[in-house]
């Protein structure tokens, strides 16, 4: 299980780096665990790369734990109405 | 769809139908009345609807039929007469056995009836042909108006390109500009399935959105919004009313692939579906009026409420949510108690500072989520102008219901077990009660009869009373129907009270003349049981001539009780504190568990009960020096209960005991004492029956005895 | 209460382990000089005695209620169930608590056993386990569901649901119940009229 912990910003224009960073973790260790408490800022195109991260995990059945998400992103996700879809069926994340 | 779906359609279905039921019930009100008479006909409408989403196509034809009907009401074609109004009660009761029938496998709607309604439908049907084509003419005119009106449901689909993000937008930049315009009620997010492709690429965007939006603003001002989108994104708005037109005209415009996409989201936000696969059916009764549709489908739409004035907003909780809730709160409460033990007996300022607080808190929380279950009495006095005309009209006598203080709240659970009881009570007072028009007219009563019922908080309790300016109970005849039914004997002396009690007695009915609905119902026994089992009272007074009022007592919850914590044999128990009246010392001299349990307090013969021996503890009598009296009233009578110690107020939390005591009748339930130990009630009118009982034996055996007993207990003094 | 064991995940584990080897996991105890087991699916917890409640006018082998945390569930004691000698309460006296069905309300009921002490969990395969014998047994029949040899001791399987009907156990409290209600000693009451006469 690799974890990993994000940096405080995620937007745009780190998406590319964080993406590229997570995809070959994915394809080498045998979980991942994702810290989000650090990010401070975060815009549409990271809960879209989460949503990628949750399907790649599930396509190569890893283990994913999403970690204390902040509040801004609970309320960004939650105003995209993609709650369910993101952190539903992840057990483990309130306990983090 | 799933079984909650359908449980929400049951659910909806039944309150529509109680509202159709209100409506037709006032009739006089509703006549002329544009806006109620559309109300009607959104009830009919609004069931097809979601009956049709069901696949219900029973229910769907049946309303069908009635909704057309209505549909000719509404706009005039004909009026609500009382024929009218007679038919339209029998549809609703034939829609509602469907509906009843969904949940009740035993409950068949019968074909008979249906082939019979149908039949007295087609007789409006035939002003259809002319009616019609008004509705349209109608419903030209309007749909256009709408568009350029503020609207306050909104369905958008923000169908955003895939370079939004590379231009520096974000999505969520919009929907948040919307929440400050409005309220976002419900989002779909539609996510591009290539996104978890292999060719996934971070800055592309993928995510799509279907809204369904509250605010009072103009399809121009939402319009502006997206201005910045708009080259390479589909943004569609329209009002939720004009949705389903707005949609037919976009079949050109816009793939049909997508328009499927949005068709699909937006019928989930809440437009009504097509009635077919056929998207330009333009023949379907859907399409053909859009002005029924327009008003009809703010209706339809389960979840969005326009929320006129007046209108309580209101959020559906799971019972059992609530109940394991209420349970807990119940555990925080005896904890607190246990906590604030602690912390007085620890004596430390600053903890019995907190313990405080927190006992406010806790008491703050409790009164919270109690109220959460009350639900106001109305809920059940709203069925009964539908019973009061039905019987009236059965038994050809003109009777008024007058309804006051349906606001009045109690416990939900309690409501439901209400209906019953009250229900056989008005249909008592309208049976026995109010006489014949004949025998009104004789008395020099206004024809009419009235029937009241009133509901009002007072001291801790809820009161509920039926009352009716009938002929009034004989005390007389009750008296002599009782001892004939050998339920008191000749010589017995009894207070007015009682003897209306005896009303309540198993087999007891005052009728001379045995009706029909005297058949169907029960008996005023049962009555008294259902009322009993709410851990009420009942009380009776009549004036003859005049008429007769019911008055029941009921506690505010059946959840949690203010309780009198009780000693007997090294057990504690609970009585209930409301049937407490007085507590005093046993004296001396009726310290030995004797023959004459009676006392004499201020000269009222007081029945005596003590407990260890009639629940048949292991006594340690020996040990008892001061024995202690707690007077506790039930129906009326008041009995002196012996017990060991007197050991102060609690507030209990009521656990049920389970089957395995079912058979227990003097215990009501447990609770859990500060302590953490399990703690029983005591059913007080149970008790105060088996007093009674054992009592009324004596006085049958001797009735002459009996009176030198009381004269001798009083001597004893 | 102090919780002893919380057997829950254990029995969870066994699961897997039952179907491939076909072995049955049972928790053994003590009861009037003799040793008991009932299957560990039955068994929710364990608790030390430690208080309870006596409901008057049940029969006896209803020794009264306790508190599981807030939920209020009554105790038995098997060994009166049994037509044995009522369990004594010592040091390590305990409670198992057990889920049966309600047939009246078809949800799980819990019910407390009392027994002198709690042994073990055993793990026993299904071919150890012998049928209930006809006769010879001091129980009765339909309350054993098999006997097991452990360590060269013979152990009897109890049927759980059976012993505990809850049916049955209401049934029986319901007679105690009616025999004890109309409590009124008529004659006595009646006497002592003529006395004062």
């Amino acid at each position: 299980m690799t974890e990993l912990i994000l940096d405080d910003e995620q937007t745009i224009y780190q998406v590319r780096d964080t993406y590229l960073q997570l995809k070959s973790i994915m394809n080498e260790s045998k979980g991942l665990s994702l810290s989000l408490s650090q990010i401070q800022e975060c815009d549409c195109t990271f809960v879209q790369l989460l949503l990628w991260v949750k399907h790649e995990a599930e396509r190569q059945q890893l283990p994913l734990q999403l970690l204390q998400p902040p509040t801004a992103l609970v309320e960004l996700v939650s105003l995209l109405g993609l709650s369910d879809a993101l952190f539903a069926s992840n057990q483990e994340m309130p306990n983090g | 769809m799933d079984d909650e779906g359908l449980q929400a359609f049951i659910d909806e279905a039944n309150e529509l139908l109680q509202q159709m039921e209100h409506i037709l019930l006032d009739a006089e009100n509703a006549q002329g009345n544009s806006e109620l008479l559309n109300a009607l006909f959104r009830t009919m409408h609004t069931i097809k609807g979601s009956a049709g989403l069901f696949a219900l196509d029973d229910v769907v034809k049946f309303t069908h039929e009635v909704e057309n009907v209505l549909d000719l009401l509404r706009n005039g074609s004909i009026q609500l007469n009382e024929a009218l109004v007679s038919v339209m009660l029998r549809c609703r009761d034939y829609v509602q056995s469907m509906v009843d029938a969904l949940s009740n496998a035993a409950i068949i709607p019968s074909p008979e009836a249906r082939a019979t309604l149908l039949a007295d439908l087609q007789q409006y049907q035939v002003a259809k042909t002319m009616a019609t084509p008004t509705v349209q003419a109608k419903a030209l005119d309007v749909a256009p108006l709408l568009s350029v009106e503020t609207a306050s449901s909104w369905l958008i689909f923000l169908g955003f390109g895939p370079d939004l993000l590379r231009h520096g937008l974000d999505p969520a930049s919009f929907l948040r500009f919307l929440t400050r315009q409005g309220q976002i009620e419900q989002v779909l997010p539609l996510i591009d399935t290539r996104l978890s492709t292999s060719d996934f690429d971070p800055e592309q965007n993928y995510l799509q959105f279907a809204l369904r939006f509250a605010g009072d603003t103009t399809a121009a001002a939402l319009q502006d919004v997206f201005e910045f989108v708009r080259e390479d994104s589909l943004i569609l708005i329209t009002p939720l009313a004009e949705a389903r037109d707005f949609l037919q005209q976009q079949t050109e415009q816009i793939p049909h692939e997508i328009w499927e996409k949005i068709n699909a989201a937006w019928v989930e936000l809440g437009l009504a579906p097509l009635p077919s696969e056929k998207i330009a059916a333009v023949d379907s009764p859907v399409v053909a009026h859009p002005a029924l549709e327009t008003s009809s489908l703010a209706g339809g739409a389960k979840k969005v409420k326009t929320e006129k004035a007046g209108e309580a907003t209101f959020l559906r909780v799971e019972t059992e949510k609530l109940d394991s809730l209420i349970n807990l709160v119940g555990e925080l409460v005896i904890s607190g108690a246990a906590g604030n033990l602690l912390a007085s007996q620890n004596g430390a300022m600053a903890l019995q500072e907190w313990s405080l607080s927190m006992s406010n808190l806790i008491e703050q929380i409790r009164a919270g989520v109690l109220s959460m279950r009350m639900a106001q009495i109305g809920e059940v006095f709203q069925r009964f102008p539908r019973v009061v005309r039905d019987v009236a009209k059965e038994l050809d006598k003109d009777i008024h219901l007058e309804i006051t203080g349906a606001e009045t709240e109690l416990d939900k659970s309690m409501i439901e077990k209400l209906s019953d009881p009250l229900m056989h009570i008005v249909r008592n007072a309208i049976d026995h009660g109010i006489e014949s028009k004949d025998a009104r007219i004789k008395a020099g009563k206004p024809i009419h009869g009235t029937v009241y019922l009133n509901a009002y908080h007072e001291s801790g309790s809820v009161m509920i009373e039926v009352s009716d300016d009938g002929a009034g109970l004989r005390r007389d005849k009750i008296l002599a129907k009782a001892v004939e039914r050998g339920l008191v004997s000749a010589e017995a002396q009894l207070s007015e009270q009682e003897i209306y009690s005896l009303i309540f007695e198993p087999g007891f009915s005052t009728a001379e003349q045995v009706t029909n609905l005297s058949g169907r119902g029960v008996g005023m026994d049962v009555v008294k049981r259902s009322i009993d089992a709410l851990r009420g009272h009942v009380m009776v007074d009549s004036d003859v001539g005049v008429g007769t009022v019911l008055r029941i007592r009921l506690p505010l919850t059946l959840a949690i009780i203010d309780g009198f914590l009780v000693r007997s044999s090294n057990a504690t128990y609970v009585v209930p504190l409301e049937s407490v009246i007085e507590c005093i010392e046993l004296p001396d001299e009726l310290k030995i568990d004797g023959s004459l349990d009676h006392l004499n307090l201020r000269g009222e013969i007081l029945p005596l009960l003590r407990l260890s021996h009639f629940l048949e503890l292991e006594s340690s009598d020996q040990a008892i020096e001061r024995a202690n009296v707690v007077v506790i009233r039930a129906n009326e009578r008041k009995v002196g209960l012996v017990v060991d110690a007197l050991l102060g107020e609690f507030q209990t939390v009521i656990k049920p005991l389970g089957t395995l005591f079912q058979h227990l009748k003097a215990i009501g339930g447990s609770t859990i004492l500060g302590n953490g130990q399990v703690a029983l009630i005591l059913d007080v009118s149970e008790l105060v029956q088996h007093v009674t009982l054992r009592d009324a034996e004596i006085f049958s055996f001797n009735h002459e005895l009996a009176t030198r007993s009381a004269m001798h207990s009083h001597l004893a003094f | 209460m102090g919780a002893l064991a919380l057997i829950n995940k254990m029995a969870g584990k066994s699961d897997a382990e039952v179907q491939m080897q076909s072995t049955e996991q049972y928790l053994s105890f003590q009861l009037g000089g003799e040793t008991f087991a009932i299957g560990i699916r039955s068994i929710r917890e364990i608790l030390e005695y430690e208080y309870l409640t006596e409901v008057p006018m049940m029969p006896d082998f209803l020794r009264g209620v306790m508190n599981l945390r807030g939920a209020v569930v009554p105790v038995t004691d098997l060994a009166l169930r049994f037509a044995r000698a009522r369990t004594e309460l010592g040091r390590r006296t305990c409670v198992v608590i057990v889920e049966v069905l309600d047939p009246e309300t078809e949800q799980a009921q819990l019910i407390g056993v009392l027994v002198d002490a709690v042994h073990e969990v055993l793990t026993i395969a299904l071919d150890d386990i012998e049928r209930a014998p006809q006769f010879g047994s001091k129980l009765r029949t339909e309350f054993i569901s098999g006997m097991a040899c452990v360590d060269n001791r013979f152990i009897v399987l109890l049927d759980i649901s059976r012993v505990l009907s809850v049916d049955e156990m209401s049934v029986l409290a319901g007679i105690e119940h009616d025999g004890v209600m109309p409590k009124m000693d008529e004659s006595q009451t009646h006497e002592e009229f003529h006395a004062i006469k």
